[in-house]
C-alpha cells in the first residue's frame, strides 16, 4: 500500500522496522490481530510511545555512552530483539530457514556491537593513538 | 505503631472530587489514537486482501512498514 500522506517524507528503514515493533508490540500484549480492538488505555499508550519515539528521531530511549558494559548491553538487546523476531516469523508460517537466519542476524548484530577496525584487531586493542 | 499512624494519616489527602482526574487532554489523546490505530489497521487490511493471508506490523515486507510508519509519523 502506498502512503496515504505522499508529501510526508519516508522514515529510514531501521526506524521503519522499529516502529513496526512497538505497534506489534502492544498487539500481542493485548491478543489481538488489529489496533482497533485495542483498549482505549493502549491505545492511548500506542499513540503515545510511537509519538515519542518518532519525535525522538527513532532513536532508543537509553542509547548508552559507549564503554565496554554499554557495548554489551546493545549486543545482548540486540540479540534478544532477533530472537524475537525470528520467532514472530516462525508463527507468521514464513518459509524460511530458521538456522540460516538465526545466524545471519547474530553475526550481523555482533559485527554491528564490536566496532573493531582492521588495522587495530591485529594489535588486539581499540586505541590507536596510544602507539 | 499508633506514633506511626499519628505521623502518617495528617499527610494523607483526601480526595474531594470524583472520578480522579486523569489527564486533562485525554479526550484529545483518545481522538489522535483513534485516527492513529484506524490508519494501522487500514495498512494492514490492505496487504492482507493483497496477500490472501492475515499480515501483522512485523510481518509486513520492509516496503510496507515505511509506508505505514511514515503515515503514522504525518498523523
Amino acid at each position: 500500500m502506498k502512503k496515504l500522506f505522499p508529501d510526508a517524507p519516508d522514515v529510514p528503514q531501521s526506524v521503519a522496522n522499529r516502529g513496526s515493533k512497538i505497534v506489534e508490540k502492544y498487539l500481542r500484549l493485548h491478543r489481538v490481530e488489529r489496533a482497533k480492538d485495542l483498549p482505549e488505555e493502549a491505545r492511548v499508550r500506542l499513540y503515545r510511545d510511537l509519538r515519542f519515539f518518532l519525535e525522538s528521531g527513532g532513536q532508543p530511549p537509553d542509547p548508552g555512552t559507549g564503554g565496554t558494559m554499554s557495548g554489551i548491553r546493545r549486543f545482548c538487546s540486540g540479540l534478544w530483539t532477533k530472537i524475537e523476531d525470528f520467532l514472530s516469523m516462525s508463527e507468521s508460517g514464513r518459509e524460511i530457514s530458521p538456522v540460516s537466519i538465526f545466524v545471519l542476524c547474530a553475526c550481523a548484530e555482533a559485527s554491528h556491537a564490536v566496532n573493531i577496525r582492521p588495522d587495530c584487531t591485529r594489535r588486539g586493542v581499540h586505541d590507536t593513538d596510544g602507539g | 505503631m499508633r506514633e506511626l499512624d499519628h505521623i502518617l494519616l495528617p499527610q494523607t489527602e483526601e480526595t474531594s472530587e470524583f472520578p480522579l482526574p486523569v489527564a486533562e487532554d485525554w479526550d484529545e489523546l483518545v481522538q489522535k489514537s483513534q485516527k492513529l490505530c484506524e490508519l494501522i489497521d487500514k495498512h494492514l487490511d490492505f496487504e492482507s486482501k493483497l496477500q490472501g493471508r492475515e499480515l501483522r506490523p512485523m510481518t509486513l515486507c520492509p516496503e510496507q512498514k515505511v509506508s505505514l510508519i511514515s503515515d503514522l509519523a504525518a498523523v
